[in-house]
């Protein structure tokens, strides 16, 4: 699925729908559709946060606090 | 007189160091407790009677020679996905039933190091995700206790232990507690070591403290982190505080009113209390948080799910499933957000001493979700420290949690800045779990005057039977009360409390004694369904 600001919601989640029935099959993709929609919207909302090329770096270990795990 | 099963680990450790209690009885006490209540609240998975009472008699010896450690005697529950030398770590997944710990966790280490004495360990719901334990809230069996950390929360409630560990990956020890009416610190991200806690998704897993008075919280916090926390810091100077509005706008009335009249209590006490908002979109921020969650948590079970399928809860089941979906640049991008979302909170909290906002949006519902982690899980994203406090009671007699939020780091003065609160607001009085018919009065010790908990005739209330949990339990293990179970007290008939018993509930219990700081003399030699409105579960 390619990242793009201005991938609806529905279409993230057809396609989020698609991977699922190609990777577990069409029973277990209708037992966590509910799953997939929540995800798909929070996917479509991360993607549409305004972020710019030089903005903030990913956050590596929790809260760059070190990792003592 | 207070039984002993009531001494909070502050009192306990005060008594040893007085040689006016002996750990032994205490632990046997706690035993006799344990075996009474345990068929109705069910928080236990494992208990080391025997091992306990050895440590006991151990620490009495250590007492008798003077040798009295920072928790000398204090019993402690362990949430069953944290080792414990010698004791499986079952985790609520059948295939780790005979999965038995060689040595202790981190944190169990630095308790037992500092004195403690591990009683058990205490159910968690399937890998600390979001299928429901089998464990029952003690204030009403109908009703979740919630999760991840189910068994210390109800084991802390009814008194069968005073002290226990929990883990919070979104909201995993701030929501039981306020579920149970206890205290629960989830510390600042990355404050002690994880060894041996097994991972739910490793950015976000904050190993927790619940207990049933802030100053039980700070003494085992110092043991663990090896400070020493001063709860009078701020006894003189009335903190800042941020009301967030966010989060009174989606808490159901009950809890949204009583956030408010916390406020005014606040106020009156001399706090300066202002209604403001969060730096960042709450549905970005928790839109973040699941997104890493999932992956994470696909990361870390994918294999073994694939294995063992059928002995997944069907929440954590499909959590893998879902996450093992998530593209990388999705994952990344969340992360880049995370980032900012924690400066942007760092600055915002900077100006002030804390946030304040309801623990959880919602009393106890019933025992078929842990509960709405929307309330818990931005502060696990940005790793910044957050306790509840038991508050008040809703005219169900269910528990109220008041949440406060401090900076990244800033664990201490979280601590102070919720005994401050906590002198400010009181707390409520345990669920009545006691036998309606005589019953011999358990050993007791002398209390002084100055620290009885405050008293409220809080009743409990039983009502529709229990629904199932989603997920099968793991079985029972070995390890059983040494003391044959009495029957179960019969349930009382279900009635929601009258809202004036509630009211007088809550006024009587509004004086409590003044934060006890621990002693600066002791030495200190020891070195996580959601939400969501959407979903029926969380961690």
């Amino acid at each position: 699925m390619k990242l793009d600001s201005h991938l609806s919601e529905k279409k993230v989640l057809a396609q989020l729908r698609r991977q699922a029935a190609e990777t577990f099959g069409p029973m277990r993709t209708f037992e966590m559709a509910e799953a997939l929609e929540i995800t798909a919207a929070a996917l479509a909302r991360i993607a549409a946060a305004p972020l710019d090329l030089t903005d903030d770096a990913p956050d590596t270990s929790g809260v760059d606090a070190g990792g003592t795990a | 007189m207070t039984a002993l099963y009531d001494l909070t680990a502050t009192e306990i450790v005060r008594h040893v160091r007085a040689r006016e209690l002996s750990a032994v009885d205490l632990v046997t006490a706690l035993l006799e407790r344990i075996a009474r209540l345990e068929p109705e609240i069910e928080a236990w998975a494992t208990l080391g009677a025997d091992e306990a009472l050895a440590e006991a008699a151990e620490r009495d010896r250590a007492a008798e020679a003077g040798q009295i450690r920072p928790l000398h005697g204090v019993p402690i529950g362990v949430k069953d996905i944290i080792d414990v030398a010698g004791m499986p770590t079952v985790a609520g997944f059948a295939p780790y039933r005979d999965r038995r710990a060689d040595q202790d966790a981190h944190v169990v280490a630095r308790l037992r190091a500092a004195g403690a004495i591990i009683l058990g360990k205490v159910h968690t719901t399937q890998f600390a995700h979001a299928d429901p334990a089998p464990t029952k809230n003690p204030w009403n069996a109908a009703r979740t206790p919630g999760g991840s950390s189910a068994g210390s929360a109800a084991a802390v409630a009814a008194r069968m232990v005073p002290l226990a560990l929990g883990t919070q990956t979104a909201g995993s020890v701030v929501r039981p507690a306020a579920y149970c009416g206890t205290v629960g610190f989830k510390p600042s991200y990355n404050w002690t070591s994880r060894q041996g806690v097994i991972p739910l998704a490793w950015s976000l897993d904050h190993v927790g403290l619940l207990a049933r008075t802030v100053e039980d919280i700070a003494l085992a916090y110092d043991a663990i982190a090896g400070t020493q926390t001063d709860l009078a810091a701020r006894r003189d100077t009335p903190p800042r505080l941020v009301l967030l509005t966010e989060f009174l706008e989606r808490a159901e009335p009950d809890v949204r009113d009583h956030l408010l009249d916390v406020a005014d209590r606040l106020r009156a006490a001399g706090a300066t209390v202002e209604e403001g908002a969060l730096p960042v979109d709450l549905d970005l921020w928790l839109a973040v948080h699941r997104v890493i969650m999932q992956a994470e948590v696909a990361a870390v079970h994918a294999e073994q799910c694939a294995r063992h399928p059928d002995d997944y809860g069907k929440l954590l089941r499909q959590e893998i499933e879902v996450g093992q979906l998530i593209p990388a640049a999705y994952l990344l991008t969340a992360a880049r957000l995370r980032r900012r979302i924690a400066r942007a909170v760092d600055t915002a909290l900077g100006e002030v001493d804390g946030y304040l906002l309801p623990s959880v949006s919602n009393a106890a519902p019933r025992r078929n979700t842990t509960g709405d982690r929307t309330f818990q899980a931005p502060w696990s994203l940005v790793g910044t420290p957050a306790i509840t406090l038991p508050t008040g009671l809703n005219s169900d007699g269910l528990p109220l949690g008041t949440q406060l939020v401090a900076r990244r780091g800033q664990d201490a003065a979280l601590l102070a800045l919720a005994a401050w609160c906590a002198q400010a607001l009181g707390t409520i009085a345990p669920p009545d779990l006691e036998p309606p018919a005589e019953e011999p009065e358990p050993e007791a010790v002398e209390q002084p005057a100055a620290e009885e908990a405050p008293v409220a005739d809080a009743s409990t209330e039983e009502s529709a039977p229990a629904e199932e949990p989603a997920a099968e339990p793991a079985a029972p293990r070995e390890a059983t009360p040494e003391v044959e179970p009495e029957p179960a007290p019969a349930d009382p008939e279900p009635a929601a409390a009258p809202e004036e018993e509630t009211a007088a509930a809550e006024a009587t219990a509004t004086e409590p004694a003044a934060p006890d700081v621990p002693d600066p003399g002791a030495a200190n030699d020891a070195d996580e369904a959601e939400e969501t409105p959407e979903r029926p579960a969380e961690s």
